[in-house]
Formats: C-alpha cells, sequence, structure tokens
C-alpha cells in the first residue's frame, strides 16, 4: 500500500501506467491530498516526459540518403 | 495516452507506404528513409555506441531491403524495422565479442537500483528537503526556448544504456510499451523498470539543472 513520499516515489511510473492495484491506488491518492512535494513530483515526471517529445532528430546525411537510394535502386533492378 | 485510439490511421498509412516502397516507388523509400534513419541511428546508438550504430544501422536497411516482402503488417513498419535492428545489434555485439551491456532479448537481469537517491528520503520514507514545483516560469522559459527537448536530449546521454534505449522509445518516439517489449524483448514488467528508473534519473537531471539556474 502506498503510504509513504517514497512508496509513492517508486509508483509513479506503474500509476500512470495503470498499473496499480485498487488498494494501491487508494493510498496514492490519500497521500497526494496532503503532499505538495509528491504532487510537485508528480507534475515535475510528467513535464520530463513532456519534455521527452520535444527531443530533436537529425535529418539523414546526405551521404546516407544517396547511398540508400543507391541500394532501393538495385534491388528494384533484381526484382 | 498515446496508442489505442489513432492505431487505425496510422495503421492505414504505414500499409500504403509499405506497399509503395515493395511496389519499388523510389520516393515513398525516402520518405521511410526520411522517417526513420535518425531515429534508426539514435536508437542503434543508445544499445551499442557511437562506433557500432552506422554499421548496424547500414545492415538493417539491407535486411530491410532483403526482407521486404516478409512484412506481414502485423506490427507496425517502424516495429518491424526496429526488431531488425536489435537483432542486427545483437549480432554486431556478438562478432565484436562486446557484451551488449543490456538486459535485452531475456539476458541478465535488472538489478536492484533505486530509481531514485536513498539519500533523499528520511528513515520514515519522507522527502527529506521538500519538492519545489518547477515555478510556472521555469517551464514556460523552458519551451518557449525550446529548450525542454535539448535539455532531455542531453541528460539523455548520461542515462544507463538499456534504460535511455527504453526512454527513447517510450516517450521521445511514442512507441507503445507492447511495441517497445517486441523490439528489445523485454518483459512488460522489465521495460517499465527500466523506463521508471530512466525517467526518474532524468527528472533528477533537470532538477538539478533548474536549481543551478535559479540560483545565477
Amino acid at each position: 500500500m502506498i503510504v509513504t513520499c517514497k512508496d509513492l516515489s517508486e509508483a509513479v511510473t506503474d500509476h500512470r501506467e495503470g498499473r496499480l492495484g485498487a488498494a494501491d491506488r487508494a493510498g496514492w491518492a490519500i497521500h497526494l491530498a496532503w503532499c505538495s512535494s509528491c504532487r510537485a513530483y508528480v507534475a515535475q515526471m510528467g513535464l520530463v516526459i513532456d519534455a521527452a517529445r520535444e527531443v530533436p532528430c537529425a535529418p539523414p546525411a546526405d551521404d546516407d540518403r544517396a547511398a540508400l537510394r543507391a541500394r532501393f535502386a538495385e534491388r528494384a533492378k533484381r526484382s | 495516452m498515446n496508442g489505442g485510439e489513432d492505431r487505425a490511421p496510422i495503421a492505414r498509412a504505414d500499409e500504403a507506404l509499405y506497399a509503395r516502397v515493395e511496389d519499388g516507388d523510389a520516393e515513398a523509400f525516402d520518405e521511410l528513409v526520411d522517417r526513420l534513419h535518425g531515429p534508426m541511428l539514435r536508437f542503434a546508438r543508445s544499445i551499442v555506441g557511437e562506433q557500432g550504430a552506422r554499421e548496424v544501422v547500414q545492415d538493417t536497411w539491407a535486411a530491410v531491403l532483403d526482407g521486404l516482402e516478409r512484412f506481414e503488417g502485423r506490427s507496425s513498419l517502424k516495429t518491424w524495422i526496429y526488431r531488425i535492428l536489435a537483432n542486427r545489434a545483437k549480432t554486431w555485439a556478438a562478432r565484436e565479442r562486446r557484451t551488449l551491456p543490456v538486459p535485452f532479448f531475456g539476458e541478465g537481469d535488472l538489478g536492484d537500483e533505486p530509481a531514485v537517491d536513498p539519500a533523499r528520503f528520511s528513515r520514515r520514507g519522507k522527502w527529506t528537503t521538500p519538492i519545489a514545483p518547477w515555478t510556472a516560469r521555469t517551464p514556460e522559459e523552458l519551451y518557449l526556448d525550446r529548450e525542454a527537448g535539448a535539455l532531455v536530449a542531453r541528460e539523455l546521454e548520461n542515462l544507463p544504456a538499456a534504460q535511455r534505449a527504453v526512454v527513447i522509445l517510450r516517450d521521445v518516439e511514442g512507441s507503445s510499451s507492447e511495441e517497445v517489449c517486441a523490439i528489445l524483448g523485454l518483459s512488460e514488467a522489465n521495460q517499465r523498470v527500466l523506463l521508471h528508473r530512466g525517467r526518474s534519473k532524468l527528472r533528477a537531471a533537470l532538477e538539478h539543472r533548474l536549481a543551478r539556474r535559479q540560483a545565477t
């Protein structure tokens, strides 16, 4: 059962994934009702995930694109 | 919540793209490369490091092109390609006589590492220092400066490889937990443990950076 801040910090991902049983969900709600630190912690875990969505990715290098196009053309020729 | 609701439109677009690529449509293949090559390199780097990543990704594209007819649409195109990539990474590691420092494909266990530094808690399990909300200004600062993504990108590099791989797939790229388990040969529970540890560490790293910034 989720009672302490430590318990809650361990359960954050399970909660988000919908993996907590009824008792733990109740403990979660009760604890968050009085603990502002844990409310902040949960919010911050959410912000981390939001930020992760913004991680940029470099587009393919021109060399790579060209090499892959060539490979693809090869395959088309073979079939 | 990702996954469920928008699965049908994504699957249909995937099918269409696959059909065009299979047919020899070079533009369609370009589109696939544009979409996946960068992320594939990033994912490969997360499991085999910089040195092996290019080779593993090259091998993967070769295998994809060779095996294109074998794609049955039971998973998304991306999941199918990433599974090939993960297997290529495994082969590469074996060839280079390295152990993948990651507990994938049922090898190795996750150990007992705590997700949050135990020193943060009193003996009764309470936060020793209260968690201060990242102020209303700070998230704005981050998003207005478009720094949020860059910050996480930087801190991702400091995560252990297995945690980094799972966070990249789940949170950066938005794959479902089923897809990640299929790609990495992980149980649902293990995937969740790695995700939890990775996110917890990222939060701690961001907290540290923000504290430094607010102090200046």
